[in-house]
């Protein structure tokens, strides 16, 4: 933590003025902040994320519909708050809980050009579904923490979009052809959106996991990373949606250079049955997609 | 599309094996020369590599693959020959005619002559075998994903049951932290709970200490009440005691004062010198005064030990105060004060009450007006009072006396006091008799109260309850008593009263046997003397043969008995219920100095008709008698007569 903070203090001050502007507003509901406390507390348990939650009526009604979906298969409808905790976990309602608070700020589609807020949406969740596979592959105890690593990998978008709208058209504009989107970022913003999406997420308190995941998928400060198995997860995930033709912007800007090493100990053939996989995966999350 | 993903893995070398169909397809066409063969996806990306004779780089293969696909794009099959600056080349490309298939590529470096024509023959034989290599390869390579699909499904299988069971090892540890954290909750109630049981143990024992004080306290409270009862018992023995002792005493001082008061009587009678006369009456005074003294100490004394009883009779206060009023209008007249009466209408004829007390209690307060008055009046005042609950009959005694200060009333009812200490000297009295008035007002369910203002006068209130008033109002009048006593007159005097009857005295003591024998002949009476209770019975009924007399049994020899209740050999109680038992009817009238309450009804209840208290007064005993002698038969009379004479001899 200390780290990303020493390396805040030389980010550009645009990027604070973003980050001030992004946490002056309530852009994430409060009942997502509880949520996101009562996770980093060690000490908490199902009673305290239920406590958490209760307040909103309509993020319950919200988790109990996801729960319900067939994603879960769950044989017995669940119809509280505290039974859905009580079958899927408490990590997994948390993240179900933060993914359908996250959801709203991609509400109000405005189309640029090939990007779409619905589509990068749809990009988030299947990152965050196919890193949690991975994670699973590579026996990752943290799955459910990889699982929200992914799904919030590319806030960092959206933001740029609802806060810095104009630039970050000028961005869209400049992406045919060009390198990578990082670089247009810094150009026409002065930050990248992995740099703005863990500013943010420090803030809001996300854990350390998270920020990793949003900080790092791009392969930059990779080698410096707290959670290098959980951050590779995020990265093959990314990789992997999309060269399916998931994409974050609709540009396929990747570049894969993944290190020498495959810390991940997976084949080709791992990845093509995860590949292969994620459709069904995706399918049976659906949900997730239209909150 | 996969093709994308080997170049994220260019470490992953493009499966080569020997024993596959592309090893069989090369040693098939070693004869044309050294030569180099691919099978290519359909975007060219390479599958598979085999080579006899030849190395190719992986990026040249790819390149050539590249190349050789894009040309087999127009045709099935082609084989080229083309010359290069190393010299002589020959390549071929077959598609394998499926879409999911690719091409089977080969070139050769250095051909042998008629490799070309040879190539072409063997086309056919090629295509089959370059199909058999890819389905190998596509087998191979599905058997590779199948195993990778094994490994991701027993991964995420692994990775779930290790949450699960870390979350559930977490549950057990919190239950059992839970289930340790109320196991301590218990042991602490537990000890709570003996803690206070031990305290409660300690009040109880306390409460029982205290208990067990509190009964040796109410032990020694209960002993100490009884001491003090044994000590009030003691007390009231003592307080009888007294009274009995007192009444011993007037017994003893009456009886002798009965002699005294009786020979100054009889002195006055005889004596004619008028110094002897004085000093008789000096004597007849004094033991008066004395005799009044004793009969003071004597109610008192009957009164503190509750021996005093009132009694209820119809009586009438009206009566009651004319009586009184004529008793003291002597010594009114003496004084030279008119004695008025006043009859409230209002006031019943006859009330319920003790006449003797009432009459005491008059006697006392009319005697003490007359004796502090000096000039003016004095005026009893019967009335009915109405004026503070229940009707009482109120009896006023004003008179224009020295009367009294706040304080000297105060000490009115004090014993032994009068108004102040120089008044008994003064004006002479035990200072007892209004005290005893109150007390017995008292008892007659009254009280008596004073207004008085000194050199004006005094006015004693006097108030009894009637009992029942049921009777009608006498008519109020005023009565001025006539200096000449008009009542009075109605009475005849004592002393004129003659008694010409047989009377039989027994009387134990010399003094009195001659002084009662003295005044009853003095009244004409023919009087016998018995000196004891069993002489008096032979005399009475001559039950003694020898000394049956001239009156047989026939008639009883005397007209009246009067019987002295203290006497030797037999007493005059025990005579008395003789006499009745043996069927004597006269009358019989006790003589007793006992004053007690309890005498006069013990005399009747033996059988006496009245009752006389000793000392004698003659007037009094003269018309005691005189009320129970039965109507005088002229016989008894003439034999009184007759034997007057001897009477006078015996005595």
């Amino acid at each position: 933590m200390s780290r990303v903070k020493s390396d805040s203090t030389v980010l550009p001050s645009a990027l604070d003025r973003v980050v001030r502007r992004v946490s002056g507003l309530s852009t994430l509901p409060d009942v997502a902040i509880r949520v996101i406390e009562v996770a980093n507390n060690d000490a908490a348990g199902a009673q305290d994320l239920k406590v958490a939650m209760e307040g909103d009526v309509a993020l319950c009604a919200r988790v109990l519909r996801l729960v319900n979906s067939s994603a879960y298969g769950l044989r017995q409808r669940v119809s509280n708050v505290q039974a859905a905790i009580a079958y899927l976990g408490f990590r997994q309602i948390r993240n179900v809980a933060l993914t359908a608070c996250v959801s709203d700020l991609f509400k109000e589609d405005r189309p640029i050009g090939k990007y779409r807020r619905s589509a990068l949406w749809r990009h988030l969740v299947a990152v965050g579904i196919c890193a949690r596979m991975v994670a699973m592959r590579c026996r990752l105890d943290n799955f459910e923490d990889v699982f929200l690593a992914g799904l919030m990998h590319d806030i960092g978008i959206i933001l740029e979009d609802q806060y810095t709208h104009a630039q970050f058209e000028q961005v869209l504009a400049s992406l045919e052809g060009a390198d990578s989107l990082a670089a247009i970022e810094r150009r026409e913003l002065g930050f990248a959106h992995t740099e703005l999406g863990a500013a943010v997420a420090e803030h809001w308190r996300f854990p350390d996991i998270v920020t990793a995941g949003i900080r790092c998928h791009h392969g930059e400060h990779r080698d410096s990373a707290e959670y290098p198995k959980a951050v590779h997860c995020v990265e093959v995930a990314n990789i992997l949606c999309t060269l399916k033709g998931i994409s974050s912007v609709g540009v396929n800007l990747l570049r894969p250079t993944l290190p020498p090493a495959n810390v991940l100990d997976l084949t080709v053939a791992d990845l093509e049955a995860l590949f292969i996989d994620l459709d069904e995966e995706l399918e049976r999350h659906a949900a997730l997609f239209t909150l | 599309m996969l093709h994308d993903l080997s170049h994220l893995f260019p470490a992953e070398e493009v499966p080569r094996d020997k024993t596959d169909g592309l090893g069989r397809i090369s040693e098939l066409l070693f004869e044309l020369g050294p030569c180099l063969v691919l099978l290519a996806g359909q975007n060219g990306q390479v599958m598979g590599v085999d080579g006899t004779g030849l190395s190719l780089h992986q990026t040249d293969a790819t390149e050539f693959a590249a190349d050789l696909t894009t040309r087999l794009r127009t045709s099935g099959s082609c084989i080229y020959n083309y010359t290069t600056h190393a010299g002589q080349r020959l390549a071929f490309g077959l598609r394998l005619h499926f879409d999911t298939m690719g091409s089977l590529l080969g070139g050769f470096v250095s051909p042998a002559p008629g490799a070309s024509e040879r190539l072409e023959s063997l086309m056919p034989a090629l295509a089959t075998a370059g199909r058999l290599a890819w389905s190998l390869i596509d087998q191979q390579r599905s058997l590779h994903r199948m195993e990778a699909r094994m490994r991701q499904l027993r991964a995420e299988h692994e990775t779930l049951r290790r949450a699960h069971e870390t979350a559930m090892v977490a549950v057990i540890e919190e239950q059992q932290k839970r289930i340790a954290v109320e196991r301590s909750h218990a042991r602490r109630l537990q000890k709570e709970v003996e803690e206070r049981s031990s305290s409660l143990q300690e009040a109880r024992e306390d409460a029982e200490k205290k208990a067990k004080e509190l009964l040796e306290y109410s032990a020694a409270l209960e002993q100490a009440n009884l001491a003090h009862e044994q000590l009030s018992q003691a007390a009231d023995a003592a307080n009888r005691a007294k009274s009995e002792f007192l009444a011993n005493m007037s017994h003893e001082i009456r009886t002798p004062l009965t002699a005294v008061l009786g020979f100054a009587d009889l002195l006055l009678g005889s004596l004619e010198n008028q110094a002897d006369l004085e000093a008789a009456s000096i004597i007849k005074r004094n033991g008066g005064h004395l005799l009044e003294v004793i009969n003071d100490i004597l109610d008192l004394s009957k009164i503190e030990a509750g021996k005093m009883h009132v009694e209820r009779t119809a009586c009438s206060p009206c009566q009651i105060v004319d009586d009184v009023v004529s008793l003291m209008k002597v010594r009114a007249e003496g004084k030279g004060l008119s004695l008025n009466v006043r009859h409230d209408r209002a006031v019943s004829a006859t009330v319920q009450s003790d006449p003797t007390r009432l009459r005491q209690i008059l006697t006392n307060l009319v005697g003490n007006a007359i004796k502090f008055t000096e000039v003016g009046s004095v005026t009893v005042t019967t009335r009915l009072r109405t004026d503070a609950g229940p009707p009482t009959i109120g009896f006023d005694v004003s008179d224009t006396g020295i009367g009294m200060t706040l304080e000297q009333i105060g000490n009115l009812f004090q014993p032994f006091v009068q108004g102040d200490a120089t008044m008994s000297r003064r004006f002479g009295g035990t200072g007892l008799g209004l005290m005893i008035s109150r007390r017995l007002a008292g008892m007659l369910g009254g009280d008596i109260s004073v207004t008085s203002e000194p050199g004006v006068g005094s006015t004693f209130s006097l108030t009894v309850d009637p009992g029942p008033l049921d009777s009608q109002p006498v008519p109020a009048h005023t009565t001025q008593v006539d200096p000449d006593g008009a009542l009075l007159r109605e009475r005849p005097a004592a002393s004129k009263i003659m008694l010409p009857h047989r009377i039989l005295l027994a009387e134990d003591g010399p003094d009195n046997q001659r002084l009662i024998s003295f005044i009853l002949r003095s009244a004409g009476a023919e009087v016998t003397v018995a000196e004891n209770g069993q002489v008096a019975l032979e005399k009475a009924i001559g039950t003694q043969p020898h000394r049956g007399g001239e009156h047989g049994g026939r008639e009883p020899p005397f007209d009246l008995i009067l019987m002295d209740m203290q006497m030797p050999v037999l007493d005059g109680y025990e005579a008395t219920r003789q006499l009745r038992s043996a069927g004597y009817a006269g009358p019989i009238i006790a003589l007793t100095a006992h004053a007690m309450a309890g005498d006069r009804r013990r005399c009747l209840e033996v059988g006496c008709d009245d009752y006389a208290a000793k000392p004698i007064q003659r007037e009094q005993l003269v018309a005691l008698v005189a009320k129970h002698v039965p109507a005088a038969s002229s016989k008894i009379r003439a034999a009184a007569d007759e034997k007057a004479d001897h009477a006078k001899t015996d005595y």
